[in-house]
């Protein structure tokens, strides 16, 4: 790292923990701990650190939501954000340590912070509580998943369309598809883990059934792996 | 696109994908999925997810050759973040099954 990249990284830093000032110390630690190693790979890598990481007061928030830590209160951390964000941006700041820049009238008991610190066992509850608004969250996600999946499945003239299936890395048996309409074979595929090719021919009978699939059903093939369908078209 | 909400929801399974084959350091996991499509994901989140994925035991980390420049901290999934996985691999597909059995027929033949 540059020392221009170590003065940033560092004042970044500063901020960030200025941020999680209201967190248990062993919490914060644990949190903020390793982001200075972190921010020295991302250096290596040739990130440019202010535009990777942005104001460190929204990045503290996202670190502590995505580690299932309360995001704290909201005003007294953007105050005490922006001031210790606008002390290290100063001409030759003083890097002292980042509570001295907390402006905090109230003592920091006012904060609700018994949810920022609980105890192992409410720590566990939240985690389940976390969990179930993940998974909520998750629901709402599959339906944009699905939804563009079959926005992409433009009309009949197209003869093969690609769609990524959801990452799965695992071995998966081939479901049988034939006889299936189109729309359900793409979900089951989905389901498993499969991505699709679809190609149309004309036959006789319903349109847009799946009239024949390669790798056959029963097949073992890798996650993620291409099953090449083909669905009937008008005659 | 995958907007910050549905992004949080499915952020922690992801992850623990993304560790599935490959042990992995931070910023390739973020440039992996970046490349996967979520297109919107912070640093902060990624890095905040391994750290929690890290307090549930989940996954552990290592100082590993970082090609030029320092060591990389990769992480490797435990045994109990393959089961949570595997769980979580559950959970997602029973989620799609439900929701493809909401989503109405003629959604399909929208294009």
């Amino acid at each position: 790292m540059s020392s221009t990249q170590t003065q940033q990284a560092r004042q970044f830093l500063a901020a960030v923990e200025a941020a999680c000032a209201d967190l248990d110390p062993a919490e914060r630690s644990r949190l903020v701990g390793g982001l200075e190693e972190h921010l020295s790979e991302l250096s290596a890598d040739g990130v440019d650190l202010t535009a990777e990481l942005g104001d460190p007061a929204a990045y503290a928030r996202e670190l502590r939501s995505a580690a299932g830590l309360a995001t704290g209160p909201t005003v007294a951390v953007h105050t005490v954000v922006a001031a210790a964000a606008g002390a290290a941006t100063g001409p030759g700041a003083p890097t002292g340590p980042p509570t001295r820049a907390l402006p905090l009238g109230p003592p920091t008991t006012a904060m609700p912070l018994p949810v920022t610190q609980p105890a192992p066992g409410a720590r566990k509850v939240l985690l389940v509580i976390g969990a179930v608004l993940a998974f909520i969250a998750v629901l709402v996600t599959a339906a944009l998943v699905l939804g563009g999946v079959f926005f992409m499945r433009s009309s009949d003239s197209g003869v093969v369309q690609v769609t990524p299936a959801a990452p799965a890395p695992m071995s998966v048996v081939v479901p049988d598809l034939t006889g299936q309409p189109e729309a359900q074979a793409r979900q089951v595929l989905a389901e498993v883990g499969l991505s699709v090719v679809v190609e149309t021919a004309s036959a006789a009978g319903p349109v847009g059934e799946v009239l024949s699939q390669d790798p056959s059903a029963g097949t073992s093939v890798e996650g993620g792996s291409v099953i090449r369908i083909t669905v009937s078209s008008a005659p | 696109m995958v907007t910050p909400q549905m992004l949080k929801g499915v952020l922690p399974i992801v992850v623990l994908w993304s560790l599935a084959d490959d042990d992995a350091y931070g910023y390739a996991i973020l440039r992996k999925l970046r490349d996967a499509g979520f297109a919107g994901v912070g640093d902060a989140s990624v890095y905040g997810t391994l750290q929690r994925h890290h307090d549930a035991g989940f996954v552990t980390s290592y100082l590993g050759d970082g090609g030029q420049g320092p060591a990389r901290r990769y992480y490797t999934l435990t045994p109990s973040g393959r089961l949570a996985l595997e769980n979580a691999r559950h959970d997602w597909h029973a989620l799609v099954r439900a929701v493809s059995a909401v989503v109405p027929a003629a959604e399909g033949q929208i294009a």
